[in-house]
């Protein structure tokens, strides 16, 4: 392994030619090597995430403003406006900050612009490109990684950023078997105890990661939320405090957390990247009323929001004033089933209930078109997702066949939760119960506090609840392990318990070889298929609208939102 | 007895009632269907959290302990902590309660801005066309739900023709004023009614008086009779309604603010409902308990300077 | 002095321990003769109005065209037109059949949750206000504590301990509401029981019981009643607003509320979704405040 300088905007230039699709690997191969990645690893990724690149180009990002489209994006920052705050409204309050012990999304996609990783991901959602690591190694057996760290990086409170502060880290990320996101870093060398011993800093700006087995997912989990640096003097022997404040490097820094009311991000005027962010301060307020967030942004109180009712999308278009984003996504929507007790411990009943769920019509009522049915639990055109299963048609016929075959041949009552306040939620659940009682199935509708919702998935307590996914990573094998694997997560707290698909969840992760990879994989989703666990509804863009005054809304197909080049008109 | 006498005695007669009302605030907990640690919670919770957050709330103690404890609490004027904010109930409650105060004082102003006027028309012109108008309008506003009439007011006054900001309560009192008018104004809609039947009737009956007769015998002036003698009975029975009403007020800023997105106590109470937050509904409900209280307390005060007749 | 408050969620009903002969009224005050004819048309609109909506509510399977939860993915967001003479919502279901509907819900809501109280508060008042004492002192000191709580949040809160749900408003206003009616009926039986009908029903040998039953509560009850009408409109109000808080009826019941509370998302494009519940409220409301006030009138009158 030689190391040389590696030349970051470039690398990511050649990996989205990888993903169209106009590149061989031999091409890129020869590239990447004059761009001073080593063969091994610069092959790791193009075998890795080649696959990736189907459908990206069907879903652009599409923006509207008065009916008429518009350029999605400004690349060009010439004409920004430095400063201002940015007023952004959403359903649901943050309540975890920490990115090792949280749980969702209603906090990773906010602490990301608060912490960087070594290994990020693109914007375009399908590659990867350099972090706060300039450039990395993998030793010709896969198992050992040596990152060669940025110099130069201070956190927001004006400390420097060192190899100790990534070991604290990443050490703390992998150890605690009781939080969520563990089973991302199961391959990282363990002692006896179990604890991670594999993580070396020969000096302040290098990192050293041996691995217990190859796992070919690997990069695609440091870029992963959960591997975020914390600084180590703020944190270390408080860690508690890590889930109401943060110490990290990225572009804004946490400014005050008003519980309930908004979360202020503030700009760091340590970070990194020259001249970024734009942006003086986001203001994101909590406001759980669809309605009355729509009125807002309408009323010029907020200038964005997230959570955007289906049925308001044709409407808000048409708004002279509002820009209405489609951005792909890898969201996922669906109905989490509880599968230890009755009923819904058989299969013949969850299959009756797929059978039962006109997924079309649930596109066009709930998304009011703004979505497709879901074939598979994996977002559509995501990395090994499995394009040759046969979808569940609406068929009340079938649906019944199913139920006979089942304990409860004549149907039975099903508690519904949904999170209380949102209008696409009461269409669905609506709309759900209509269907479902054509079987025999009566549907009570519990709407939830998102709060509550979230605890009471976290603590099982529920028969079916609304819930979605979206990927994290570009890998399929963060989805996969939340899905499959009773570790931490119960199998997305289903408690499904399939151990063909668990065992080839785990081969998967260790499987160098891409077309095995893609058959283990493809394999997994049939089983999923036919299991149904949970039922997969449909695939959704993510919907952002803001006012005309913003430019630049950044939201990747992972989630997290990117307001590093986002600015604001003046006044 | 004299004025201050006749306050003391009413504080002293306001003990027992506060007695009776923390003994229901803290009976609240004890509705809770099955172990209310667990409905918390949820069902399915680990063991050890159940017991933890028991032991937090002191639901391991027997009963009259666990009320011994919340008394001492109370006392030293600690209201607990929120399970869902962690943090102290009272650091939660001071600027929310500002909010909903200030709107209660905003709607107050405007139910007397509406209801003394057409009131006053109203007997004035009886049966007349303002009267018959005046009648069948507030007819619908009483028997309409304020989160109704918000609604409406915020999809046509402030988003439709953008007459006002359409959440938050603003910077300064010049946006303050503004940003609060339409949620005082649907408090105000569910009061001005009420009011305005009580003030008519009030000023008819005076009118008919013996005394409005005689000031009318000696040659009085029509309109020296009404301000002289007329306004001043009539405000009593403002005092009075507006003093009774403070319940009323206090339940309509629950809707209110929730229409209207205000941080606002009432809010608040929602918000700690849908998550489960017991300790903090109970914290809510003693302290709005409390207000009303105080506010009779208030009333009847203002009432002896008004009226000489009102015995001490 | 008094520590009533004046209760309710939007409309307020009329100051608890007041007789209702005493309250101003919707036809103003001291009647010339002539205007009686005026007052008794009150009752005689609100009787018929009251009727209406009751024969609605129980043939309202046979007056709706569609289910309440009958869904026409094809027919989504229409307008008012003669085939949904109120429109249809986001899921193509009838405007018209689910206020219809609806009408069961509202009304046995307002009708219910009256029962309980007004039961209980009637005997403790006629008890209190019959043999005063450590009784009447007892009750009084109680209905003065809960009368310290706003009623909303009262009702709120017993609400959100016991679970979301219509039984929950049931108890809830069984528990606070009595109140009402037992200082109403003390205070009218304190008046009456001193009055020379009934010393002598007391002198010629008649049991408590016989007393209270007979002579005294025909008398007294009426004025219940009438603060009963108003109470109704002050429950139907309740419950919409607990459905809009989220702590009554859950969508997709055609409960009233909860209809205005789906179709705010659509109040500015959709209109017909909200406003057609919401007029209903209002008429029932309507009804039952002029059926109260001449009822009022009506016994005004014969008192005098």
């Amino acid at each position: 392994m030689t190391r040389r300088s590696y030349r970051p905007a470039a690398m990511a230039g050649l990996t989205r030619l990888v993903h169209e699709g106009r590149i061989d690997r031999r091409a890129f191969l020869a590239r990447a090597a004059a761009l001073g990645v080593s063969l091994s690893a610069s092959d790791l990724m193009f075998r890795t995430y080649r696959a990736g690149a189907q459908d990206q180009s069907e879903n652009p990002i599409t923006v509207t403003v008065g009916g008429t489209p518009i350029a999605a994006m400004e690349p060009d920052l010439t004409d920004a406006t430095p400063g201002g705050a940015l007023r952004f409204g959403r359903a649901v309050d943050s309540d975890n900050l920490d990115p090792v012990t949280n749980d969702g999304n209603v906090n990773i996609w906010y602490f990301m612009s608060i912490y960087d990783q070594l290994v990020r991901v693109a914007p375009d959602g399908i590659s990867l490109v350099p972090g706060l690591a300039e450039s990395w190694e993998m030793s010709d057996d896969g198992l050992t990684y040596t990152f060669h760290l940025r110099p130069n990086v201070l956190f927001s409170d004006g400390t420097p950023m060192t190899s100790a502060d990534v070991l604290y880290s990443w050490v703390r990320a992998a150890n605690d078997p009781e939080e969520h996101w563990t089973f991302t870093l199961t391959a990282l060398k363990r002692d006896a105890d179990g604890q991670v011993e594999g993580i070396s800093t020969p000096d302040e700006q290098t990192v050293v990661v041996e691995l217990a087995q190859p796992w070919s997912p690997f990069l695609s989990d440091v870029a992963m939320f959960n591997m975020s640096v914390i600084s180590e003097a703020f944190a270390a022997g408080n860690e508690e405090r890590l889930t109401q404040e943060c110490m990290g490097t990225g572009p804004f820094a946490l400014g005050e957390w008003q519980k309930g009311e908004y979360l202020r991000l503030v700009k760091n005027a340590n970070y990194w990247e020259e001249g970024l962010p734009l942006l003086d301060e986001v203001v994101v307020s909590v406001v759980p009323d669809d309605n009355a967030r729509i009125l807002q942004l309408q009323g010029g109180e907020i200038d964005g929001m997230k959570d955007v009712p289906s049925s308001r999308v044709p409407e808000l278009s048409q708004d002279p004033n509002l820009k209405v984003y489609q951005f792909p996504s890898t969201e996922t929507r669906y109905i989490t089933l509880n599968t230890r007790n009755a009923p819904l411990d058989d299969p013949f009943a969850r299959r009756a209930l797929q059978y039962a769920t006109d997924r079309q019509t649930l596109v066009d009522v709930v998304l009011f078109g703004v979505g497709v049915p879901a074939t598979s639990f994996m977002p559509k055109g995501a990395l090994y997702w499995n394009d040759t299963l046969e979808p569940y048609t609406y068929d009340v016929a079938r649906a019944q066949e199913e139920l006979a075959q089942s304990a409860t041949p004549e149907g039975f009552d099903l508690e519904l939760k949904i999170l209380g306040g949102s209008a696409d939620d009461e269409t669905l659940a609506t709309a759900l119960k209509d269907m479902w009682s054509q079987i025999g199935v009566n549907v009570t509708i519990t709407p939830t506090e998102g709060s509550v919702l979230n605890e009471d998935y976290n603590s099982q307590n529920f028969q079916a609840m609304t819930n979605y996914w979206t990927n994290d990573i570009i890998d399929p094998d963060e989805l996969v392990a939340y899905a499959v694997l009773p570790d931490s997560s119960e199998a997305f707290q289903t408690g499904w318990n399939n151990e063909e698909a668990q065992q080839l969840a785990r081969d998967g992760a260790a499987e160098p070889d891409p077309a095995k990879r893609k058959e283990i994989y493809f394999r997994i989703q049939e089983i999923y298929h036919e299991e149904s666990p949970m039922l997969a509804l449909y695939y959704k863009p993510y919907v952002d609208v803001t006012t005309t005054r913003v430019h630049n809304f950044g939201h990747p197909p992972t989630g997290q939102y990117d307001w590093k080049t986002t600015w604001i008109d003046a006044g | 007895m004299n004025r201050a006498q006749f306050i003391a005695r009413r504080l002293v007669q306001m003990l027992p009632v506060l007695f009776g009302v923390t003994l229901i605030v803290f009976a609240l907990l004890q509705l809770i269907p099955g172990d209310p640690a667990t409905t918390m919670l949820g069902l399915q919770a680990r063991p050890e959290s159940i017991a933890a957050l028991r032991q937090e709330l002191g639901l391991d103690r027997p009963l009259w302990e666990q009320y011994l404890r919340y008394m001492g609490n109370l006392a030293r004027f600690d209201l607990g902590d929120s399970l869902k904010f962690r943090v102290s109930v009272s650091s939660l409650l001071g600027e929310r309660l500002a909010v909903s105060l200030a709107l209660i004082v905003y709607a107050t102003l405007l139910t007397v801005a509406l209801a003394l006027p057409l009131g006053i028309v109203s007997a004035l012109r009886k049966d007349g066309l303002i009267d018959q108008i005046t009648r069948v309008v507030l007819m619908t506003t009483l028997v309409m739900p304020a989160f109704l009439v918000g609604i409406i007011f915020l999809t046509y006054l402030s988003v439709r023709w953008r007459l006002f900001p359409v959440a938050g309560y603003g910077e300064g009192w010049r946006e303050h004023l503004h940003h609060l008018f339409l949620p005082a104004l649907t408090i105000a809609l569910g009061i001005v009614p009420i009011l305005v039947r009580a003030l008519r009737t009030s000023i008819l009956d005076a009118m008919a008086s013996d005394y409005v007769r005689t000031a009318r015998a000696k040659g009085l002036r029509e309109q020296a009779v009404v301000s002289a003698h007329v306004l001043r009975n009539a405000l009593i029975p403002t005092v009075t309604l507006l003093g009774l009403s403070v319940g009323y007020l206090l339940g309509g800023t629950v809707i209110v603010e929730n229409v209207f997105s205000l941080p606002g106590a009432g809010k608040l109470l929602v918000e700690a409902i849908a998550a489960r937050d017991y300790p903090l509904v109970q914290s809510t409900t003693l302290v709005f308990a409390m207000l009303v209280i105080l506010v009779n307390l208030a009333t009847d005060t203002v009432y002896t300077f008004l009226d000489p007749r009102v015995r001490l | 002095m008094t520590s009533v408050d004046v209760r309710g969620a939007s409309t307020a009903a009329m100051p608890a321990n007041e007789p209702p002969s005493a309250l101003p009224t919707l036809a103003g005050a001291s009647p010339p003769a002539r205007v009686i004819r005026w007052r008794e048309r009150n009752l005689v609109v609100g009787a018929v109005l009251i009727a209406a909506l009751v024969i609605v509510a129980i043939f309202a399977p046979l007056i709706a065209p569609y289910g309440p939860l009958d869904t026409d993915y094809t027919a989504r967001l229409h307008p008012p037109s003669p085939a949904h003479p109120f429109g249809t919502d986001n899921l193509g279901r009838d405007i018209f059949s689910r206020v219809v509907h609806g009408a069961r819900i509202d009304l046995q809501v307002g009708i219910f949750s009256l029962l309980l109280p007004f039961f209980i508060g009637c005997a403790i008042g006629c008890l209190a206000g019959y043999y005063g004492g450590r009784i009447d002192n007892v009750t009084m000191r109680v209905a003065e504590i809960i009368q310290a709580f706003p009623f909303l949040i009262l009702i709120i809160a017993i609400v959100a301990v016991l679970g979301t749900g219509l039984t929950s408003v049931y108890i809830a206003v069984a528990l606070v509401a009595w109140v009402s009616y037992a200082r109403l009926l003390r205070g009218e039986i304190l008046v009456a029981k001193n009055q020379e009908y009934v010393e002598a029903a007391r002198a010629l040998g008649g049991s408590d019981g016989r007393v209270i039953g007979r002579h005294l509560l025909p008398n007294v009850i009426t004025s219940a009643l009438v603060f009963a009408c108003t109470d109704v409109v002050l429950y139907i109000v309740l419950v919409t607003s607990l459905s809009y808080l989220g702590l009554a009826a859950q969508p997709p019941s055609p409960e009233w509320g909860a209809m205005i509370t789906e179709g705010r998302t659509f109040m500015a494009t959709a209109w017909w979704i909200s406003l057609f519940p919401g007029l209903a409220v209002v008429v029932t409301g309507i009804a039952f405040s002029v059926f109260g006030d001449g009822l009022a009138d009506a016994l005004r009158v014969r008192k005098r």
